[in-house]
């Protein structure tokens, strides 16, 4: 009992202190990135302009034909996908022979406020496209989005479909009506849209702490107190306290949101559920998820307690592809990019899904 | 919905319950008569926690339905954002402009003036340093290399 006391004290003043650093990271201007933790698989930057920095990962052995454009978040740092070894996603891609490309979104400054999904997707991730394009001499690329990710990966297909040979989503939040799961959207539903203004005209962008308030508002007991009683029962288990300080760093690096692109998704996406009611406008153009016709894959977590598997299902039904289905995965948010099992055995799947494609 | 086992909260309460009132104490008890293993009454003691931490997140995400807190929270939150507004704005102004008037210097003026002292700083030792290479270099004299001496003049 005494060494359980003894561990929670160290283990909340380290969250504590985390908390508070993130906290002091995110009032500066312009906003004072930490680096990332080194890298476990090696990548050369290839392009970086406006708020993208294309990152390549070489394949290992022989190359498949078609390159993978990794689209990360806007939320959070993007190494989360190339965690340690043994739970990389970049790692497992490249050892099955993808070339892959991952955008490293640069944090937006005050001078970004007004940077929407617009200049997101039709200027940053077209032009990082473009890149890949000419880099390995295809006109089609596959691409994966995670999350927001997957939300700018749906929203440049449906716009830019010439450019995309496949279309993978990840744990994508497409029907944002669904409440269930997720307790605290109907906290969220009672800002209404004038609190959403009224973040944006204080800050400019969404604060990284008002970011990383919502997501611990999500599950506020277990950010608290159960997280490091986990820690202390899984002390035995080898590598669980490592995993556990790189996922919790992870955790406090938070980014800001661009102003715009902030309004947007509250607005738009989560208050009017616009992309699933195909009403979303970029760039002056309608976002029509059922014009998309490249194969899909849409990749669910069974326990996502971030986006519900309710939430994510039915884009499969809206595409307007015939090649398409959902493959849903007995893991968590997180989980699908860091667990173990998913790495033996999703990862793979998705290589050879891919594959099977890749002409 | 998420696969998770959805436990109403219900079931959850009467799970702490029974956990903490009949399964610890019983389980206890057997102990210290030697009838149950230490490592029994752990495992008991953690699934009295769980439960506790499962009651705990039930009630949390039932007080998120919750009209009045919602409300508090959105009225309170938009008060603070406002002070906020008015706090950045009045401070935008009062530096920018009465502190201009008190003709005080700015943090810019400052940094500006700071620059200039290291720049002449390291003007100055420069010089320094060329004067010293000067006085340190060797004299180079004429043909005679002995000093002239002064002869005395006939009577």
């Amino acid at each position: 009992m005494l060494s359980l006391v003894g561990h929670l004290v160290r283990s909340w003043t380290d969250g504590a202190i985390r908390d508070l650093e993130a906290f002091r990271r995110g009032l500066s201007e312009p906003f004072p990135l930490r680096e990332d933790p080194p890298p476990v698989t090696p990548y050369e930057v290839v392009y970086e302009a406006g708020k993208v920095r294309l990152r390549h990962y070489r394949a290992v052995g022989t190359p498949q034909p078609m390159p993978l454009v990794l689209v990360y978040a806007l939320i959070k740092r993007p190494y989360i996908l190339d965690l340690e070894p043994g739970r990389s996603v970049v790692e497992n891609l490249t050892r099955q022979g993808f070339e892959v490309y991952l955008t490293d979104w640069i944090p937006p400054t005050r001078a970004d406020t007004s940077r929407g999904f617009d200049a997101y997707v039709n200027d940053d991730l077209a032009k990082a496209v473009r890149v890949v394009q000419i880099r390995e001499d295809v006109k089609e690329v596959a691409v994966l989005g995670y999350c927001f990710g997957g939300l700018l990966a749906t929203i440049y297909t449906a716009l830019h479909p010439e450019t995309v040979k496949n279309l993978l989503t990840l744990t994508l939040p497409f029907d944002m009506s669904v409440r269930d799961g997720v307790p605290a959207f109907a906290l969220m539903d009672q800002l209404g849209p004038d609190a959403i203004d009224l973040v944006a005209d204080t800050y400019g962008n969404c604060p990284a702490w008002l970011m990383r308030a919502g997501f611990t508002s999500m599950a506020p007991l277990h950010h608290a107190l159960n997280k490091y009683v986990d820690l202390y029962r899984s002390m035995d288990r080898p590598g669980y306290a490592e995993t556990f300080a790189l996922f919790e760093r992870w955790m406090s690096d938070d980014v800001p949101l661009a102003g715009r692109i902030f309004r947007e998704m509250a607005t738009g996406i989560f208050g009017g559920n616009l992309l699933c009611k195909n009403a979303l406008e970029v760039g002056g153009r309608k976002v029509d998820v059922a014009s998309i016709a490249c194969p899909v894959l849409n990749i669910i977590g069974e326990y996502d307690d971030v986006v519900p598997p309710a939430a994510s299902r039915p884009f499969i039904d809206a595409v307007g592809s015939r090649d398409k289905r959902n493959l849903e995965f007995p893991n968590g948010h997180m989980g699908l990019a860091v667990s173990g099992a998913a790495q033996a055995k999703l990862w793979p799947e998705v290589g050879a899904w891919l594959k099977q494609r890749a002409s | 919905m998420a696969k998770q086992a959805v436990v109403g909260i219900n079931e959850v309460v009467f799970t702490v319950l029974r956990t903490l009132l009949l399964d610890l104490p019983l389980v206890t008890a057997k102990r210290g008569f030697g009838m149950a293993e230490k490592r029994a009454v752990t495992e008991t003691a953690w699934k009295g926690y769980d439960a506790s931490i499962r009651l705990g997140s039930a009630s949390i995400d039932r007080l998120y339905g919750n009209r009045l807190l919602g409300g508090l929270l959105v009225r309170s939150g938009h008060g603070l954002l406002r002070w906020q507004r008015l706090n950045n704005a009045a401070m935008g102004a009062f530096f920018a402009g009465l502190w201009r008037a008190t003709d005080l210097p700015t943090a810019t003026e400052v940094n500006a003036v700071r620059e200039e002292l290291r720049a002449l700083a390291a003007s100055v030792k420069a010089q320094g340093e060329k004067i010293e290479a000067l006085i340190d270099r060797p004299v180079r004299s004429k043909a005679s290399h002995s000093p002239k001496v002064a002869r005395p003049i006939a009577a």
